[in-house]
């Protein structure tokens, strides 16, 4: 072997053989492998700063979200059908005696049925209305009978993983409130014009998010989101404390959204406006029954048909005409009544029949809130690419985004109402378990939640190419038998996702390395094969001057390494300059958001698109290193192989 | 000097002719005239660096087989210049390839420096060339890279010798070549004399005691071409080299102390 200085003054020359080619190599095979240092430095860097913002939030906690697997089943059970057809039979027959006693004229065809017809597998199957109060009392009878797993079992699941804090919180959902109506006062003031368009829409943000939105949470887990000074509790004059989203509170503080387009400075002072004040917003939020909501809706209606028939001079007036409040969540106010004697009492008679088969008395109370802190808002369903991308990265939500503690709920009776013991309709009250490591979070994920193995599908027959429905009922029955009465998830925070993120993307780059090497192993054998062939008649006077034939695989041993070296280093160079042009990018945006995600009160941190890992650099330069081997061998052994004489006799 | 192999006794010489009796028999009589044509032998008091004894070089041409050397046997002592001359084709380069270690006989043996170069292995023969062997070629073969000091260093990189001992090698033998005013030249900035020159100064880096030269006034004019002749009697005065010169020039042939020429692959003076 000759010196390794030797070696590399001898390769050197080989360096300056065909340059044009050699560099449109060597920037090729930076380039590919430039492409994995970037995603390397990015995945590392946004690893790392998440890391960083999280012990700011959820980061370091290792929650898991237990709901109940068997959740719905009263929808599958046709005994509860039954059941709700036989309530409303025995009401009907009630209903018929004491329309007769008191003098009513009742129709029994009138009522609305407790099903619809349309449903399951075949498409032609009845199902249970749940928006019935009778298929609601039938549920409720069903779910006394059969009760759903609640923290108790959720404590005794997560004993063996070391569970150590558990937690709990209660959703609000449209259906779950019947025909109820909850409306944010904008200004103060309640609009009726979409009265009626109220829906449940988990993609809406700002105020409008709120009924859809709000939710109870153990006081505890709220923590992390409120704001500096303030309590969390329901203060004297009854105002209770909420968690609300970042863009209602903007709306709240009669702020403009920032426009796509704005600035990573003047976002970061939006927040910090917006957290200086926030603490000072109150708003009231009008909770109508459904009675006191029909109301409205009538005189909504009887609105739209006096303005229709304005000039109209056969139109006689209805006897009795609401009209909308004057003062915000006020009741329905009669503008118009010219009923006779007998029509009033035969009116009062039906509202005495109404109640007396569970109808509401029209009630309607304002409940005022006072923030106490700032959540992130959810990805929008219309979010650009980008705002998804880090909406997603940044995960510290905690389910919706607009909580009141669930301890305000034992003082509050609307609460009560609004938030009752049973929930039904797909949203059950939720339990959080707290674990104290990633790993024993991990292992409970993996070994006491329930996992169905496909979707459901939807009602009526299986559509052709479409796989046969499973039995998610038998699988559910066996995740219950086997003592696991929850699916479990991740919740949070995204440490657990991130943990698997890095475990995934180690395995993803170490594939990546190899396909790239692979590829750049073909490109340098193109060239160096052919810097090596055109070599052969040196190699020929090497070998008559009195080199070994390892001194000659040594000098193109390493050409071959200052080749992958330079190759290595502009890659980690182009990966890096990439991976700083993307943060000169986005970096402010990803701060910002961050900022926001984890409630940071350090408003100094940064969020950084890149990191070093010294591991994947050592990766690259190992696959570089490799390829520029793999790519010499063949070549180098050929020429080895070769007859000097006739190398220096065919090159005259 | 190991004693050479009678081929009439050699148990493997019939093997080498694939049991072919009337080509075994053919060989064994132009070894019989080559040995009755021996030269007379020059400086008999210096001992015999090269022994050449019954060589034969054979190879297939397609389904052709030719006789590149046929029988040759040469004594080369020590200090000697030698002229290997001989028309195209005659097996005169072939033959100083066999004395260098760059190719071996088919048969037959060549022993230089008391080493049976056809026996030795590989790794055994690229020592030999670097330390016993010069080589100069018609076409320099310089590395077009390296200036002409590192250039000259080559040989001694591949002897692993120290940086400082080849560089004052490399020094003094440029100057002994006259090129110590081009010593940081690249080849491309020399004329064709001084890169024959360079070339014949990095053959004796590692000392030699044999220096092989393969038409090295081939590519260069008449004036240039004494001047290398010139610079190889020098070389043998100076360093007691022994200097085997194949050429087609009468000229160059005639400054060494012995001529010896091929036709057919066998010696004919």
């Amino acid at each position: 072997m000759i010196r390794l200085t030797d070696a590399a003054l001898l390769a050197y020359t080989k360096l300056r053989a065909r340059k044009v080619r050699l560099i449109v190599t060597v920037v090729i095979s930076s380039l590919l492998f430039g492409v994995l240092a970037l995603g390397s430095f990015v995945f590392r860097g946004v690893v790392s700063s998440t890391s960083s913002f999280a012990e700011e939030g959820f980061g370091k906690r290792y929650i898991l979200s237990a709901e109940s697997s068997s959740i719905g089943r009263y929808s599958e059970d046709k005994t509860v059908l039954e059941r709700a057809i036989a309530l409303q039979k025995d009401e009907i027959a009630r209903k018929k005696i004491e329309a007769k006693r008191i003098g009513i004229d009742y129709d029994p065809t009138t009522e609305r049925l407790v099903y619809q017809d349309g449903g399951g597998q075949s498409g032609n199957e009845r199902y249970l209305d749940q928006t019935h109060p009778l298929a609601l009392q039938a549920i409720n009878e069903y779910l006394i009978a059969h009760p759903e797993p609640g923290l108790p079992e959720l404590k005794k699941l997560s004993a063996p993983y070391g569970g150590k804090n558990f937690y709990e919180s209660r959703y609000i959902a449209g259906f779950d409130i019947g025909s109820s109506k909850l409306k944010v006062l904008k200004d103060g003031k309640e609009s009726f014009e979409e009265n009626n368009q109220q829906n449940f829409n988990p993609f809406s943000q700002g105020l409008d998010s709120f009924t859809s939105s709000w939710s109870l949470l153990s006081g505890d887990l709220l923590k992390t989101f409120t704001l500096d000074g303030t309590v969390p509790e329901i203060s004297k004059d009854g105002v209770l404390p909420i968690v609300a989203p970042y863009s209602a509170v903007e709306q709240l503080l009669k702020l403009k959204p920032l426009p796509a387009s704005a600035s990573a400075s003047s976002r970061l002072e939006r927040l910090k406006d917006v957290r200086a004040r926030a603490g000072s917003v109150e708003f009231n939020v009008c909770s109508r029954n459904a009675s006191s909501t029909d109301l409205i809706n009538q005189a909504l209606s009887s609105k739209r048909e006096l303005e229709q028939n304005k000039s109209n001079k056969n139109y006689e007036k209805p006897s009795l005409i609401y009209d909308t409040p004057t003062e915000p969540c006020g009741a329905a106010r009669i503008i118009r009544d010219v009923r006779t004697n007998d029509e009033k009492v035969m009116s009062a008679k039906w509202d005495t029949f109404r109640q007396l088969f569970g109808q509401e008395v029209p009630a309607q109370t304002i409940l005022r809130f006072r923030v106490v802190g700032v959540a992130p808002d959810p990805p929008g369903f219309n979010a650009a690419f980008l705002d998804g991308l880090i909406g997603s990265i940044l995960t510290s939500y905690i389910g919706v985004n607009w909580y009141t503690p669930l301890e305000a709920r034992k003082a509050n009776p609307a609460l009560q109402n609004l938030f009752p013991d049973q929930q039904i309709n797909g949203r059950a009250n939720s339990f959080y378990a707290e674990l104290p490591t990633a790993d024993s979070a991990k292992k409970m994920l993996d070994g006491a939640s329930c996992d169905l193995n496909s979707f459901s599908g939807m009602p009526g027959p299986v559509p052709e190419g479409l796989p046969p429905v499973v039995d998610i009922n038998g699988q559910v029955d066996d995740c219950v038998k086997s003592g696991k009465p929850f699916y479990l998830m991740p919740y949070g925070s995204s440490s657990l996702a991130i943990n698997d993120l890095q475990k995934g993307f180690s395995k993803v780059f170490k594939i990546a390395a190899l396909v790239v090497m692979a590829i750049a192993a073909i490109i340098l054998m193109g060239t160096l094969g052919r810097i090596i062939a055109d070599a052969r008649r040196e190699t020929a006077v090497f070998r008559a001057i009195g080199a070994k034939r390892l001194d000659i695989a040594q000098v193109y041993v390493t050409y071959a390494l200052v080749i992958s070296l330079m190759i290595g280093l502009c890659a980690i160079l182009t990966g890096f300059g990439l991976s700083q042009i993307a943060q000169s990018k986005w970096g402010a945006q990803f701060t910002v958001k961050a900022l926001v995600a984890y409630n940071a009160r350090d408003l100094t941190r940064e969020f950084h698109l890149y990191a070093w890992s010294s591991r994947d650099l050592l990766y690259i330069m190992l696959a570089a290193i490799v390829a520029g081997l793999v790519s010499t061998i063949l070549p180098l052994l050929r020429n080895l192989r070769r007859n000097p004489i006739r190398d220096m006799r065919d090159e005259n | 000097m190991s004693k050479p192999t009678d081929p009439l006794i050699s148990k493997n010489y019939l093997r080498l002719f694939e049991g072919d009796l009337d080509a075994a028999i053919d060989s064994l009589r132009v070894a019989a005239a080559s040995q009755a044509k021996r030269p007379k032998q020059v400086n008999s008091d210096k001992p015999v660096l090269v022994s050449i004894n019954h060589v034969f070089k054979n190879y297939k041409l397609g389904r052709q087989k030719v006789e590149a050397v046929k029988g040759v046997t040469l004594d080369i002592r020590q200090g000697e210049f030698i002229a290997l001359t001989g028309p195209s084709g005659s097996g005169k380069s072939t033959l100083l390839q066999m004395i260098g270690g760059l190719d071996k006989p088919s048969s037959g043996q060549v022993v230089v420096d008391g080493q049976n170069i056809s026996k030795l292995s590989d790794r055994k023969l690229s020592v030999f060339r670097n330390k016993t062997v010069g080589f100069v070629f018609q076409f320099f073969y310089l590395q077009p890279f390296l200036g002409v000091k590192t250039n000259l260093e080559v040989p001694a990189m591949f002897a692993r010798t120290k940086r400082r001992a080849r560089g004052e090698r490399a020094v003094e033998l440029a100057e002994a070549v006259g090129l110590s005013d081009r010593i940081k030249h690249l080849p491309k900035e020399l004329s064709g004399g001084q890169m024959q020159r360079a070339a014949i100064a990095r053959a004796l880096l590692n000392k030699p005691k044999l220096l092989l030269a393969d038409e090295p006034t081939g590519n260069l004019d008449s004036t240039n071409g004494r001047a290398i002749i010139d610079l190889f009697e020098q070389v043998r005065r100076d360093f007691g080299t022994t200097i085997v010169v194949v050429t087609h020039d009468d000229a160059i042939a005639a400054r060494a102390d012995r001529i010896v020429s091929l036709k057919d692959g066998a010696l004919v003076t």
